[in-house]
């Protein structure tokens, strides 16, 4: 009885483990995956069709990536926040040394928000978080010019359900190549 | 043995079908001496009579029913030549703007000019308003809506006011009078009458709105010298009654004036000779219980004692459960304006006179704080209570022998515990 | 004979003891009776409102509508109750007549409005009387409107605001409209468009295409053009549009990421908030010259600023103190004031056209509300809840808001609600598809 028990909490416990964090940063796992089909149209929203993206990994998280890359082409935030995490920094510093593989590419980074909070504040959260973005890509030695941001606050959500699984796959900065080939 | 069981009988039951029946020679046994009857009498029947020059309300309809046949003509006229120059002294509108906003069409947003509603504003003249400018209406009536919400029959008898325990007997007051002037030793009964009664027309004059108050003569009569008991015995109160029940129909108000001087040299005259077997200086404040009478002895007029004599029943205080009855009965009616910011400073107090049967003399309502309100919202929260009072009337619960307390009441409606904001 | 003199006299003496043992009470009952009511009832007021006599055959149609404007923004208020024409028993055929109040006071109405139209031609003309039933008064003087037929709901409108302002005492306000944002599709890809209505929700008007961004518009009192937020040209940018004409021009010189703007009162300046590097501070723009002005300067996120009614000052969140708050500061710049101090976030303020209170959002224990508090930041009062309640703004009269509630999930949408300012009334305004971000024109002229 007692082994049978513990190889059953032993199995259990696996499972668990297996069923936490298997991709991205360890988001809840009810997400799922939003299609990326904007219109590249400017003013529609953010100009996702460039890069590739996945259907949604083991989860259902979204995911996406720099165009012809496995690179992230995200970065997420806590609440509230537009700080950059560890986890950010490294992403980000991928994504300086594509750039400078591809020098001459004009990126956008787009700031988002969750809903969890007003519009206006949200704009002005979501452009400090591109700004976040940038000013590292910028003391990275990526050029200013080559780098513009667009605040979209909370209206363009990538997961929309009401809980924080959703909400927090929302709080993201996307950088978005918007030249060069695959545009 | 019979016989005697069949007189016995047969008087037992001509004294009980007597005294059903009411025959006037049972009922002299209470009555006040004759002369003091005779004066009830006359007034009720002069009240009758005064009442029927009045332009008599029609029922319910409003009096001036007459008068708006020839205004919706005006009105018409009126009408017409206003919209054109309109603007003028509308208190009310929106003038006509110019370069309004889009008109609400929703179609034509590539409308090169969307049009202006042009709108014009006219006060239109209100057909049965007050008679302020019809003052030839037969007797100026406050106004013909009060007048037709007044429908007292004239025949009702005058009393007012119950008879008080107290007292008794020679106190004139008819049976159905009260009795209480005795204990009430009416003030200054005549003279302060004679002079209430000599205000009183020119307090009605204005006939003004519904609620122009008519207390103020009050004071002054209060410095009156005070008759005795036994002068207001002379001077049953119960003749003001009638009148003052149709105080209304001001077409009284009319010949007031003119009997009255000639009654009131006389009871003056009858005031001092009178043995001051009551206390002499009678309270003051009992005047104005009859000053407000006064109004109605006029009619009564011939020189007896016009003074009605203050003769209220007053009797011992209100309780407090008196007091909460009225509050009560009142509080059901108050619709307290809700959703409104601020209502809890809307606190006011209104002034009312009840007559005997605990009904609303519609031309005694009127606010008395805030003397001037400072913004319109006092004026709905006064229509609100005035409403109240007005529906919830005739207050029967209260005591009768204490009319003279209850007569004029002053009602703060304060909504401060009601509405949290 | 004796014993009748007798008689008198003890009774004049009784009289006389009597009078004077009741002296004292004598005194004091002769003062009016002086009670205090401090219960009521609190109910919407009675009000029967025949339909309006149509002055002509042609009319009766157009009679019909206006009156049922009338009922329906008085009875959308929460304070009247319309007493049913089923229960009438007089009846207005006309307007001059003299009025049966006991027919209006069997039924228990407080109120009458009688009215009357009359439709000739392509114009519209409608007059009103209100009385009060127990009273058996007029209450004020009777009105007549003329004008085009189109402005036929107008004149009801103003109908409504005259009846409303007389019986309670406040100003009307129902001769107004709303600018507001009008979404379709699926929340993760929402289609916006500008678009205009009367208060009511009735003539709605779309002003833009929906095929960029548009946020937050904000009408000038007048109501003759619309400041608002557009994604045009890829960047958040301040807009100013002539409502007639629906021709608009971006605003701000700051290139891009500008938003939030308000009319200031006397409709020559704007004011907004515009993004610098993680900054956002506010800006003035002067709208006839263009010059521009920056008031506040600093690192943190100021924006949705809101003007007094008189111009003076303005009230605006800021994360300066480390959340989200409200302050106060002058117009024209300087130290801000902080107002909020409760637990939670505070957001979108906005002036009451009576200067008197500031609407705002507020966001604590994970749900959202509509509050209102003091300028000082007293009498704070929360008037809803719910996933996500925001927006607000102030009807002419200060006395109710209008603000939107979206509903959570992909499916959920948002919709427009009022409540009047005690937090009574929840009502949903009805519009054609999902509506956000209200903005309430003043009174019409």
């Amino acid at each position: 009885m007692k082994i049978t028990t513990a190889g059953a909490l032993v199995a259990l416990s696996l499972l668990a483990a297996g069923c936490s964090g298997s991709g991205g940063a360890g988001y809840g796992d009810d997400g799922f995956g939003m299609g990326s089909g904007y219109a590249g149209g400017d003013g529609m929203g953010p100009g996702g069709g460039a890069g590739g993206f996945g259907a949604g990994g083991a989860d259902g998280i979204y995911q996406s990536y720099l165009p012809g890359t496995n690179i992230s082409d995200r970065v997420l935030f806590a609440v509230d926040q537009s700080t950059l995490s560890p986890e950010a920094i490294a992403i980000i510093d991928q994504q300086v040394a594509w750039l400078r593989q591809n020098p001459g590419l004009p990126i956008n980074i787009e700031g988002h928000a969750d809903e969890r909070g007003t519009r206006e504040y949200n704009i002005a959260l979501s452009a400090r978080r591109a700004a976040a973005v940038r000013n590292h890509m910028v003391a990275s030695g990526i050029p200013d010019s080559r780098i513009s941001t667009t605040p979209y606050g909370r209206e363009r959500p990538v997961a929309t359900c009401p809980s924080e699984s959703c909400w927090s796959q929302n709080r993201r900065a996307v950088t978005v190549v918007t030249g060069g080939a695959g545009v | 043995m019979r016989t005697g069981v069949l007189v016995s009988g047969t008087a037992h039951a001509v004294l009980i079908l007597a005294a059903l029946v009411n025959l006037p020679w049972l009922r002299e046994r209470s009555e006040p001496p004759l002369a003091v009857t005779d004066v009830t009498f006359i007034t009720a029947e002069e009240f009758e009579a005064a009442q029927m020059s009045a332009p008599a309300p029609l029922g319910p309809v409003p009096a001036p029913q007459a008068r708006p046949r020839p205004q919706p003509a005006e009105a018409e006229a009126e009408r017409e030549p206003e919209p054109e120059p309109e603007p003028a002294p509308q208190p009310e509108v929106a003038e006509v703007a110019p370069a309004s906003p889009p008109g609400p069409s929703p179609a034509t947003p590539t409308a090169p000019v969307p049009e202006p509603p042009r709108e014009d504003v006219a006060t239109l003249v209100t057909p049965s308003a007050p008679a302020p400018d019809r003052p030839e209406a037969a007797a100026p009536p406050p106004s013909p809506q009060t007048l037709a919400s007044v429908p007292r029959p004239p025949s009702r008898p005058p009393e007012r006011i119950a008879a008080l325990p107290v007292p008794p007997p020679q106190e004139p007051a008819p049976p159905a009078e009260e009795a209480s002037p005795e204990v009430a030793p009416d003030p200054a009964g005549e003279t302060a009458l004679e002079e209430q009664v000599a205000a009183a027309p020119e307090a009605a004059a204005p006939e003004a709105p519904p609620d122009a108050p008519d207390a103020p003569p009050e004071p002054p009569a209060m410095a009156e010298a005070p008759s005795t008991a036994l002068d207001q015995a002379r001077r049953p109160m119960s003749r003001s009654l009638p009148q003052r029940v149709a105080q209304a129909p001001a077409p009284e108000r009319q010949p007031d004036p003119a009997p009255q001087p000639a009654p009131q040299p006389t009871p003056p005259a009858e005031t001092r000779p009178t043995p001051p077997s009551a206390p002499a200086p009678t309270p003051p404040a009992r005047t104005a219980d009859s000053a407000p009478e006064p109004a109605t002895p006029p009619a009564a007029s011939p020189g007896q004692a016009p003074g009605a004599s203050a003769a209220v029943a007053s009797g011992p205080p209100m309780t407090q459960g008196e007091k909460d009855g009225l509050k009560f009965a009142i509080q059901r009616c108050w619709n307290v304006p809700a959703g409104l910011r601020d209502a809890h400073e809307l606190r006011i107090t209104v002034a009312a006179e009840l007559d005997a049967t605990g009904e609303v003399l519609q031309g005694s309502v009127r606010m008395i704080e805030p003397a001037s309100p400072p913004d319109g919202r006092y004026e709905a929260a006064y229509r609100a209570a005035r409403s109240a009072l007005i529906r919830c009337a005739p207050y029967t619960d209260l005591p009768r022998d204490k009319y003279a307390q209850w007569r004029q009441i002053e009602v703060v409606f304060n909504p401060e515990g009601m509405v949290s904001w | 004979m004796v014993n009748t003199s007798r008689r008198t006299l003890l009774a004049g003496a009784a009289g006389a003891a009597a009078a004077v043992a009741l002296r004292p009470f004598a005194a004091v009952a002769q003062a009016p009776l002086r009670i205090e009511i401090t219960d009521g009832v609190i109910e919407p007021m009675p009000i029967a409102i025949p339909v309006f006599v149509p002055d002509t055959p042609e009319s009766a149609e157009l009679a019909r509508s206006v009156t049922q404007v009338v009922v329906q923004d008085l009875v959308n208020t929460g304070l009247f109750r319309e007493i049913p024409a089923s229960a009438h028993i007089g009846r207005i055929t006309n307007l001059d007549a003299p009025v049966q109040f006991s027919d209006w006071r069997a039924i228990n109405a407080q109120a009458l409005l009688t009215g009357a139209a009359r439709e000739s031609g392509g114009s519209v003309a409608v007059r009103f009387r209100l009385w009060d039933v127990a009273a058996q008064a007029p209450v004020g003087e009777g009105l007549q409107f003329d004008g085009p037929r189109d402005a036929w709901r107008r004149m009801g409108h103003k109908v409504a605001d005259a009846v409303y302002s007389r019986l309670t005492g406040e100003g009307g306000y129902f001769d107004s409209r709303v600018a507001y944002v009008a979404e379709s599709g699926p929340k993760s890809a929402r289609r916006k468009q500008l678009a205009v209505m009367d208060q009511d929700g009735a003539n709605p008007r779309v002003l833009t295409d929906g095929s960029n961004i548009v946020l937050a518009p904000r009408f000038s009192a007048s109501g003759q053009q619309i400041l608002y937020t557009s994604y045009q040209g890829g960047q958040p940018n301040v807009v100013l549009m002539d409502v007639a004409s629906g021709s608009s021009r971006i605003l701000n010189a700051i290139n891009g990421m500008a938003f939030a703007p308000r009319f200031a009162p006397d409709g020559r300046r704007a004011i907004y908030s515009a993004s610098q590097g993680s900054a956002t501070n506010l800006f003035t723009i002067d709208l006839g010259s263009g010059a521009i002005s920056q008031l506040t300067r600093s690192a943190t996120i100021d924006t949705a600023p809101s003007y007094s009614p008189d111009g003076s000052q303005i009230v605006f969140e800021s994360d300066r103190g480390g959340t989200q708050q409200l302050y106060v500061m002058s117009a024209g710049g300087g130290d801000a004031r902080r107002i909020s101090f409760g637990e939670g976030r505070y957001a979108t303020p906005v002036w009451s056209p009576r200067g008197d209170l500031v609407a705002f959002t507020k966001m604590v224990g994970g749900r959202f509300h509509i509050g209102v508090m003091r300028l000082d930041g007293s009498g704070e009062k929360l008037l809803t809840a719910s996933y996500l309640d925001e927006g607000p703004t102030w009807a002419p009269n200060g006395r109710v808001i209008m603000f939107y509630r979206e509903s959570p999930g992909e499916t959920g949408g948002p919709q427009l609600h009022s409540v009047d300012v005690t937090g009574r009334n929840l009502r949903q305004i009805p519009t054609q598809g999902f509506a956000s971000d209200p903005s309430w024109s003043g009174l019409l002229s």
